[in-house]
């Protein structure tokens, strides 16, 4: 066998391998920490003008807007649980404002992707210990207890 | 499986003129030929994850066109980033045979143009001592155990070899892996199968590209000595 080209073939194969062997095909996700979603769907309030939902760890305001209808809510690393306020508010008639708690317990999981995306944290939401005030709040439905990449919502609350 | 499938018959179909002309056998040198893959050190280059890398290999010839090979080696994935602090480092080990389809005509021919196949094992540990996660609320860190983690496949290859100057060989080897046992993960997946490569594929391709120098046991006698 001519071993010069078996030089050229080795030369090329080793080229080749080299610059294809690490291809970026994987498409990471945009975020290491999934948000909770949360869908809200106006059924029977016909007084509020208005929402505004706190977490009550912080009293940090997550949204407060007009009837907002997907709220994507951090979920609390260092803790396996969460207490939320909605606040029904009535801009003209303030003794019409109502407000309803909601809480939810959740699993935390680390998890990793692959040698790209490296880790993401996953969050599972136990349904049997999810609660809630019905002062405005109709009913609720648990749509995907997992917090993943799934944009279709993690629990619908009904007011 | 069918590609896997597919290749070995190939494979077969290849050897199958060199076998036919297996019986023109003549006395050939005893040699052992050992081997650097020197691919392994652009693992560097070629993957962006720290990965770094060694590996040798003996083969001889212990019956005509047969060359029985051992190859070991050694990777390790240092990962450190901002998000997290990852180590892998682990052995491996391949065991198999080498058919060579060269006819040779001489009896110190040493070239090689070969078709083979491998089974590996891969012993390997990894660890992460930091996980940083962080959104509104405030940052988490997390770490994994170290982890003890065993994979097993198999190998058809083909490759040559070929002898530059007396005794020092270079040559390729083309891999198809397929993979025959993987332990359960559970959430973490290592990085990368020391030998084998990407742990989310059951079908890998490799390919190593190698320095030997054959250590010559027992030349023939030439015709004039008999």
């Amino acid at each position: 066998m001519n071993k010069i080209l078996i030089q050229v073939l080795s030369s090329l194969v080793i080229t080749l391998g080299l610059f294809s062997c690490n291809q970026a095909d994987t498409v990471c996700p945009d975020t290491q920490v999934y948000d909770f979603k949360l869908i809200l769907e106006r059924v029977n309030d016909s007084t509020s003008t208005r929402l505004k939902i706190y977490y009550t760890a912080t009293d940090s305001i997550i949204t407060e807007s007009n009837f907002p209808e997907l709220v994507n809510i951090p979920v609390d690393l260092n803790s396996d649980s969460m207490s939320f306020y909605i606040d029904f508010i009535n801009d003209t008639a303030p003794e019409l404002n109502k407000t309803d708690t909601f809480s939810l317990a959740y699993k935390t999981t680390t998890y990793m992707t692959d040698q790209e995306c490296g880790f993401i944290m996953k969050f599972e939401i136990d349904t049997t210990t999810w609660h809630y005030t019905t002062h405005q709040i109709d009913t609720t439905l648990t749509i995907n207890h997992l917090i993943n990449a799934d944009n279709e919502g993690n629990l619908a609350i009904f007011y | 499986m069918k590609v896997t499938l597919r290749f070995f018959i190939s494979l077969c179909l290849l050897a199958l003129p060199a076998i036919t002309n297996a019986q023109d056998k003549f006395e050939r040198q005893i040699f052992v030929r050992t081997g650097v893959d020197l691919s392994r050190f652009a693992l560097p280059i070629s993957h962006d994850f720290g990965l770094t890398g060694a590996e040798v290999s003996l083969d001889g010839e212990v019956k005509f066109h047969f060359f029985p090979i051992l190859e070991l080696g050694y990777n390790k994935v240092k990962n450190h980033t901002n998000l997290h602090k990852y180590d892998l480092h682990g052995n491996y080990l391949r065991f198999g045979l080498n058919y060579n389809m060269t006819n040779y005509k001489h009896r110190l021919d040493r070239n090689l143009f070969f078709v083979g196949a491998r089974y590996a094992i891969s012993n390997y540990s990894h660890e992460a001592t930091e996980i940083n996660f962080a959104n509104n609320w405030g940052a988490l860190q997390t770490s994994l155990p170290t982890t003890n983690l065993s994979n097993q496949w198999f190998e058809a290859v083909i490759g040559l070899r070929a002898e530059m100057i007396k005794n020092l060989y270079m040559g390729f080897t083309i891999r198809v892996k397929k993979m025959i046992f993987k332990p359960d993960y559970g959430n973490y997946m290592p990085f990368w199968i020391p030998g084998y490569g990407d742990p989310t594929k059951s079908i890998a391709f490799g390919l190593s590209y190698s320095i030997f120098y054959a250590i010559p046991i027992k030349n023939p006698k030439l015709d004039f000595e008999k």
